[in-house]
């Protein structure tokens, strides 16, 4: 169990609701994971289709708690716009903050991220900021008052594992006392275990998932995964070192050793 | 008649009308949907009290899938 915007969570998987070949498979997906907290957003829809209210219908029947994003926000006017509407659809104080910088990797705005999560916070928010791997933009967000940071592994939906571990790993040992999960970019299982190895409190994850050819079964690699990462990274994992030491004991060595012939 | 932007695209009104009736007339109904004009939130609590005159861009969002 651990505890994070207020929630008590057994899972350390936030699972996304996107790019599912179909709803069913969606809610399968989500319940194989065995997330407790699942990403949504928010869209202009045309008032003779159902207007989102049969998704909206499936995603609260699943118990979970909903984090919206600001999904597409390039601004900080447009984030706080966005947060304040999905608060009241949503019912949540919790919002995923994304404030885009640049079209192309989707890499997030420090400066509007920064400004808008003081504002949102102001305002009585529980901020998720989606961030880079930056150490001091990640410090800047948690003296906001985040409790939780999400720094990129890679970007959105690349798929591309955790391309900066050096950075992860030092934003993981100079912020240790508030959540840090990783945001995007996360392609196989093995990538999220390393994360949970580092010590990182929980992976959100989207993309790897809907996009395998099997997406309920991968969510399952994914839960194990993290639940394996986390095991080992509270087992305490042994340090690396520039030699080799058996792991046979060396007493009793037969036969070929010592004997001069 | 009055026009107004929704969503990005020009819709006629009929005449000025608090934001209540300006959504039944344009199909929103029930609570599956936040709305925001002029790229401001207006909470659903306020939509009896305000008006619209003409010349204004709502953005009507409703839930969807999201990562």
């Amino acid at each position: 169990m651990w505890h994070v915007g207020g929630a008590a969570l057994d899972s350390r998987m936030f699972i996304g609701t996107a790019l599912y070949p179909s709803p069913e498979i969606m809610r399968r997906s989500i319940e194989a994971s065995g997330a407790g907290v699942i990403t949504v957003s928010l869209r202009r829809q045309a008032p003779d289709s159902d207007g989102g209210r049969a998704f909206w219908d499936y995603v609260r029947d699943l118990g979970l708690h909903i984090l919206p994003n600001t999904a597409g926000c390039h601004s900080v006017k447009e984030a706080v716009t966005t947060a304040q509407m999905a608060r009241e659809l949503f019912d949540t104080r919790w919002i995923k903050l994304e404030v885009i910088g640049d079209t192309y990797n989707l890499q997030p705005d420090p400066i509007g991220l920064v400004e808008a999560t003081r504002e949102l916070i102001s305002q009585d928010f529980e901020v998720f900021p989606y961030t880079t791997d930056d150490l001091v933009l990640c410090t800047r967000l948690a003296e906001a008052g985040c409790s939780t940071v999400m720094p990129w592994a890679s970007p959105i939906g690349s798929g591309q594992g955790l391309l900066n571990p050096f950075n992860l790993d030092m934003i993981r040992k100079r912020l240790p006392d508030i959540n840090l999960i990783i945001d995007a970019g996360i392609g196989r299982p093995s990538d999220a275990a390393r994360a949970l190895e580092m010590g990182y409190d929980g992976i959100l994850i989207n993309s790897a998932v809907a996009l395998a050819q099997d997406p309920v079964v991968m969510a399952r690699a994914f839960a194990l995964a993290v639940e394996s990462g986390r095991m080992a990274y509270e087992s305490g994992i042994m340090p690396k070192r520039d030699f080799a030491n058996p792991s046979t004991p060396t007493v009793g060595t037969p036969f070929w050793h010592g004997e001069p012939s | 008649m009055i026009e107004l932007t929704v969503n990005g695209t020009p819709k006629p009104l009929p005449a000025p009308c608090v934001l209540r009736k300006a959504l039944d007339e344009l199909g929103f109904q029930g609570r599956h949907f936040a709305v925001a004009i002029n790229g401001r939130f207006v909470p659903r609590h306020q939509y009896e009290a305000f008006h619209i005159e003409g010349g204004e861009a709502l953005e009507v969002l409703s839930p969807m899938q999201g990562g």
